[in-house]
């Protein structure tokens, strides 16, 4: 195998790590003594400089190696998270993924934020004085570290016990941050040296928040098997003054051993003591309950999206090649080969609805972009502002996801910049000062839908009217339903804003996020109500490949509507149709809107005596759809028109079916919709 | 006869680049686990000839599974692999038994080494 491969592998994990850094992060953010948050922090930027070491990524390696420092610091008690050290790490986590781009640092740019971030890091590591701790979140019991002088001399024959003294150093070693000092002096001339006896003694400083009981526990197997001392000499952690250490530890050489009157003076020389602030930095070793922090083991393998989509092609294939099968096989009226045929239909019917299932990807993929998006732009804006997904597992393909992200970014910074109002407006107006964003998922049928709910400052329908005038969108006289104004919020060339400011102004306007959403065979509606809040509701299949769809015939050609919007198909005569005023009909004592496609589509042949009329569902209700004949169920493996036709608005795609013929997709909702314009008949 | 390999390592490429240089030991059969936890799960089913530990891990880290392994008395060949910033994390992992110590980022050569070392080939 090439490193190349491994090269690859290697920033596909990395980018994970990255990912599960900016999730922990944020997490983190909120509860920032969460132990378990923080082994997470940890353990990401350690992946993340051994693998990039081990893949020629070096200054990756070298980047988080560093961090790795700071929060090995951290997560040994004797840093405190702060909101310096958050900022600086989420700056970090997007420089490592422009690292990951750019290896090298070709880009000036990256070069220059590398060296300032990587300044700005070692400062952190070297710093000792913290300030702008963030308030913890929920409550937990606060203990502060403190400092303990220990002496431990074990009689010589501690061996005979079976314990090893050093095993009760390093347990002292893992109750927090410890200083040992070894005394040698009572060793005897070599030749006098018994191999079963200890004629070794400590001093030990422990930094801990630990009481002192529990650091006799460790002695409990000893208790009278050694000289064992413990007091504490200073309400913090003193093992981190480098002075300090540095004094005590030439104390040690010089002397036999050092005893705790003379720690004790030098403790009140450096002034050492009653430092409250520093020891209300330290945070306490206890494990404070985790909100929602599960490990979750990897019950799944990872595959390219290119094999991904191989395999999405080739099922699609394969379904083309079974209803050809299938038809091919009903003509021949060989019994046996029908049943072998059926069989084979359902395999690849389940295959297809398999495969199918592979390519969905929870919205949740998308959502580390929104939080961190949210989070600094709220800042920026010096808005207070709280995001919470919901539904955030629904799922949808992957196409989708990938294709919706930048949209709802922009959707997003919209309700940041233009929705949430500034903490003191909001005050003002009875509205708690910190806003709100929720996004919201969930199923509809084959739909899903996604939307963008805030609590800010709501959309004006009569100023929108106004723009709309001015900029000869719509003239004076035009009587528009609420919903119709908001709708002019995506007409190209909208933009609601006083004044475009740098955040929402810049790039594509909401037309383009309706267009993007369009694409995906979707829609996007706003509804709002002033001071309340705006809800932005995006509706969209749940594949692109593969719809289940009645294939039908107009004329001589063949069109496929969707399944999923089919109700009820009726025979109806030709006459009774084209004598029936403001095509409306009445079907099983319902009165129903119809169109006759092959009218509305511009055909000129002649009709046949009676046709079909499909009851399909519509916004308003079901409105019926007449065409010439229903040939039956049919699985249309969509295949895109190009970008020849890319802005017509009947057709979703076109399908090949067994016999080769091509059928197009109608777009039953859009069709209506402009059929309805034309006739101004539904409202 | 069949030597089994067991590797713990929580980066997927990782164990990927280290499958892939032992695996050129010959007759080996090679296991791979995320975590510590799953690891020592294996060794109490089956003890394998070799194990390569990372120190680094979720759930249950490397020095956390060599603790395990000695109250339990497991006596097994041991690779432990680390870039573990503190150097007391390879004096802890030699005291609690490692056989052999590989610091990170693995080379090829050593790692091929060791293991045709340990395995007495
Ligand atoms: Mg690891």
């Amino acid at each position: 195998m090439s490193i190349d491969k491994f090269k690859d592998k290697f920033k596909e994990e990395a980018s994970d790590n990255i990912n599960d850094l900016e999730n922990a992060l944020l997490e983190l953010e909120k509860n920032t003594t969460n132990k378990d948050l923080i082994e997470r922090v940890f353990r990401a930027m350690h992946s993340l400089k051994g693998g990039g070491a081990m893949f020629g990524f070096t200054a990756l390696s070298e980047f988080t190696h560093n961090l790795e420092t700071l929060y090995d610091k951290v997560r040994n008690g004797l840093k405190v998270i702060d909101r310096k050290i958050l900022d600086i790490t989420f700056e970090a986590a997007d420089h490592m993924k422009s690292l990951l781009a750019d290896e090298l640092m070709t880009n000036n740019e990256i070069k220059t934020k590398h060296k300032q971030l990587a300044a700005n890091i070692e400062s952190l590591i070297s710093d000792d004085t913290q300030t702008d701790v963030i308030p913890k979140s929920g409550s937990s019991s606060e203990s502060s570290i403190k400092t303990y002088y220990i002496y431990f001399e074990p009689n010589p024959d501690i061996f005979a016990n079976g314990t090893n003294p050093l095993y009760l150093i390093d347990e002292l070693n893992s109750l927090g941050n410890c200083k040992v000092f070894a005394h040698f002096n009572k060793i005897p001339p070599i030749d006098e040296i018994d191999i079963n006896k200890c004629y070794t003694y400590w001093e030990i400083l422990l930094a801990t928040s630990t009481d002192e009981n529990s650091i006799a526990d460790v002695f409990i197997f000893v208790e009278d098997q050694c000289k064992l001392e413990i007091d504490e000499v200073a309400d913090n952690d003193i093992t981190i003054h480098a002075d300090f250490i540095h004094a005590i530890t030439r104390l040690a050489i010089e002397k036999k051993d050092v005893g705790i009157v003379e720690i004790k003076n030098l403790i009140k020389k450096l002034k050492l003591n009653a430092n409250v602030a520093l020891a209300e930095l330290n945070e306490p070793e206890k494990r404070i309950e985790s909100s929602k922090v599960k490990e979750t083991t990897i019950s799944s393998i990872r595959v390219s999206s290119i094999k991904l989509d191989q395999m999405m092609n080739l099922v699609s294939e394969l379904v083309t090649t079974q209803a050809r099968l299938t038809l091919f096989a009903e003509k021949t009226n060989n019994t046996e080969l029908n049943a072998i045929v059926e069989n084979m239909q359902k395999l690849s019917r389940q295959i297809r609805d398999n495969a199918f299932d592979i390519v969905l990807i929870p919205i949740e993929t998308m959502l580390i972009r929104f939080q961190r998006l949210v989070r600094d732009l709220s800042q920026e804006l010096k808005k207070n502002v709280v995001f919470e997904a919901i539904g955030a597992e629904t799922e949808l393909d992957k196409t989708i996801i990938e294709t919706l992200t930048d949209p709802i970014l922009h959707i997003l910074r919209n309700c940041l910049d233009h929705g949430i109002e500034l903490p003191e407006v909001r005050k003002k107006l009875g509205k708690p000062e910190q806003g709100k964003i929720i996004l919201k998922s969930f199923y509809s049928g084959t739909n899903v839908h996604i939307q963008i709910i805030d609590d800010g400052a709501g959309i004006d329908p009569e100023k929108i009217r106004k723009k709309a005038i001015q900029k000869g969108i719509i003239s004076e006289n035009d009587e528009l339903s609420d919903t119709e104004i908001f709708d002019l919020v995506f007409m190209p060339g909208f933009s609601t804003a006083e004044n475009v400011t740098d955040v929402s102004g810049r790039g594509v306007g909401m037309d383009v996020v309706k267009r993007n959403i369009n694409e995906l065979r979707g829609d996007v509606v706003v509804d709002s109500e002033i001071n309340k809040g705006t809800t932005l509701t995006i509706r969209l299949p749940l594949t692109l490949s593969i719809i289940d769809g009645l294939l039908v015939r107009i004329d001589n050609d063949l069109y496929v509507i969707p399944l999923s919007v089919v109700n009820k198909i009726h025979v109806v005569d030709h006459d009774s149709i084209s004598s029936k005023f403001n095509n409306l009909i009445v079907l099983d004592g319902v009165q129903y809107s119809f169109f006759v496609l092959r009218n509305e589509l511009g055909y000129k042949s002649e009709p046949p005596k009676t046709e079909r009329l499909i009851l399909v569902s519509y916004e308003t209700g079901l409105v019926g759809l007449v065409v010439d004949e229903v040939f039956g169920e049919n699985q249309a493996v969509l295949k895109s028109l190009g970008k020849l036709y890319k802005n017509q608005a009947l057709i979703s795609g076109a399908t090949i079916l067994g016999d080769g013929t091509v059928a197009l997709v109608l777009d039953t909702n859009k069709m209506i919709k402009k059929f309805s314009k034309n006739s101004e008949i539904i409202n | 006869m069949e030597k089994t390999i067991y590797i713990a390592d929580d980066s997927a490429v990782t164990r990927m680049f280290i499958t892939n240089i032992v695996k050129d030991v010959p007759s080996v059969k090679i296991f791979e686990f995320t975590n510590g936890e799953e690891v020592v799960t294996a060794i109490k089913r089956k003890i394998p000839d070799l194990l390569i530990l990372d120190s680094v891990m979720p759930i249950k880290d490397g020095l956390s599974v060599l603790k395990e392994l000695k109250d339990l008395n497991f006596n097994l060949p041991i690779i432990f692999c680390t870039a573990d910033i503190q150097s007391t994390t390879k004096e802890k992992a030699i005291q609690l038994g490692i056989s052999e110590f590989v610091n990170k980022p693995i080379q090829k050569d050593i790692i091929f080494d060791k293991v045709n070392m340990l395995l007495n080939l």
